[in-house]
Formats: C-alpha cells, structure tokens, sequence
C-alpha cells in the first residue's frame, strides 16, 4: 500500500530534483551535443548508487523509508531523464551524426552504470 | 511564473513516476525492472506525442517546457535504469543486465518515433 507520506516526499524530491536539472540546463544552455542533459544522467547515477548502500538499514547513514523515498526515487528520479535523453539520440541520429550520437548512447548507458558502480564502491569504502 | 508551472508539473512527473511503478510491482514479483522499463517507454511515446504537438506548432514554447521537458523529464528516470543494471549484472545475471539497458534505450527510440507519428494524425 502506497502511503501519503511516502508519495509527498517523493513529490517533493521530484521537484527539487527537477530543480536541479532544470537549472542546470539553463545554465549550460542548449548545445548541439547534449551536454547538459549527459552531466545530469551520470551525476544523477553516481549519487544513487551512493545513496543505495549509504541509506540501507546499518549503511553509513540509515534512513526510514519515507527520506529514501525523497532522495532515490523522488530527486535522484527527477534530476535524471530518459525521455530528454531519448529525444537528443534520435536528434542526433537524424542529423547523420553518428558520432555524436554513438558516443552519447554510451556515455550515458555505459557511463551512468559505472557511475552508479562508483558510488556504490565509495559508499562501501572503510571509514 | 513558468518556473514555478514547470516545478509543479515536475512534482505530479515523479508521483506518478512513483505510483505506476508500485502500482506494476504489486504484481510483478520478478528481479528484471520491468516496472521501470514501463515508466520509461510510456513515457518516451508520451514525448513523442508533444513533440509532433510542438512540430505542428500546436503547444506553445512555454507548454513544451512545462509538460516534456519539466513533467516527463521528471517521469522518466536514468538514476533507477543504472542502479537496476547494476544489481542485475552484480547478482550474477548477466543476460538481463545487457537486455535491459538494451530494451529501454532500443524501445525508448522506437516508441519516441511511434509517439510522434501518432502525434502528426492526432494534432
């Protein structure tokens, strides 16, 4: 059963999340290879795999369901995306850059897994 | 004005990022995310959808920038597709951490297409 609480923390990471994303989109501007949107799907991807050993029951920082909510699947959520991502490697791909585009599809796909691996791995380091 | 539309359209983007993909779960009991490979594809055609919309110039720039890129922008998700493909690949199996990643991206593109066809006969 989804619970109220649960679904506003998700809410309100999905809008901060956004947030981010957003902002930093304005702020890298719109560029032919999609930068912006690369930045976000890693960072987004090294931040959840910390998060996902960082906030599990005895990890470095426990969290109750609700704040894991918030930060996995409400921020992490919302300051990635795969349909913008979608949207720029069919662009890419039909302007001919193939390149371009192949160099985009694994960045992010390959890239974001070793990022999230990252994460997981700094998360786990000994104090 | 607009920022503050394209944080709340974010905000309802990632609930029901949220509810579908428990909504999927209760009855999907299998390790291969298929709620989120769900979440991303619908959403991918969804994209397709106003894209043709903003092609045809049906939806304003500020409408395109409220429900794409802020809304499914927010729906959509690569945080979850990485960590899900590396769990998968890090319990060993394999074949589903490479189809995953394979079908979401593969059918993310087709679906897009798909999206935005439909999108050009309904416009």
């Amino acid at each position: 059963m989804v619970k109220l609480k649960d679904t506003a923390a998700v809410a309100l990471g999905a809008g901060l999340g956004s947030a981010c994303r957003l902002s930093l989109g304005a702020w890298v501007g719109v560029t032919v290879w999609p930068f912006a949107t690369l930045m976000v799907n890693l960072l987004g991807s090294l931040l959840i795999g910390w998060l996902a050993i960082v906030s599990q029951p005895g990890g470095r920082y426990p969290m109750p369901a609700w704040q894991q909510q918030f930060w996995l699947t409400g921020f992490c959520g919302g300051f990635t995306t795969f349909s913008l991502f979608s949207f720029e490697l069919l662009q890419l791909y039909s302007a001919a850059s193939y390149g371009a585009a192949g160099s985009y599809l694994l960045l992010t796909v390959i890239g974001g897994c070793c990022c999230c691996y990252l994460g997981m791995l700094l998360a786990q380091r000994p104090e | 004005m607009l920022y503050l539309a394209m944080l709340l359209a974010a905000a309802v983007g990632g609930v029901c990022r949220f509810l579908l993909s428990n909504l999927l779960a209760a009855y999907w009991t299998k390790p291969f995310p298929l709620p989120t490979l769900v979440v991303n594809l619908s959403g991918a055609f969804l994209f397709g959808l106003l894209w043709a919309g903003k092609d045809l110039q049906q939806l304003s720039q500020a409408q395109w920038q409220i429900l794409a890129l802020a809304a499914l922008g927010s729906f959509t998700t690569v945080s979850s597709l990485s960590l899900q493909t590396v769990i998968l690949w890090r319990s060993r199996a394999l074949r589903q951490a490479l189809l995953y990643p394979g079908i979401s991206v593969g059918g993310g593109l087709l679906l897009l297409l798909f999206g935005s066809w439909c999108g050009q006969q309904l416009w």
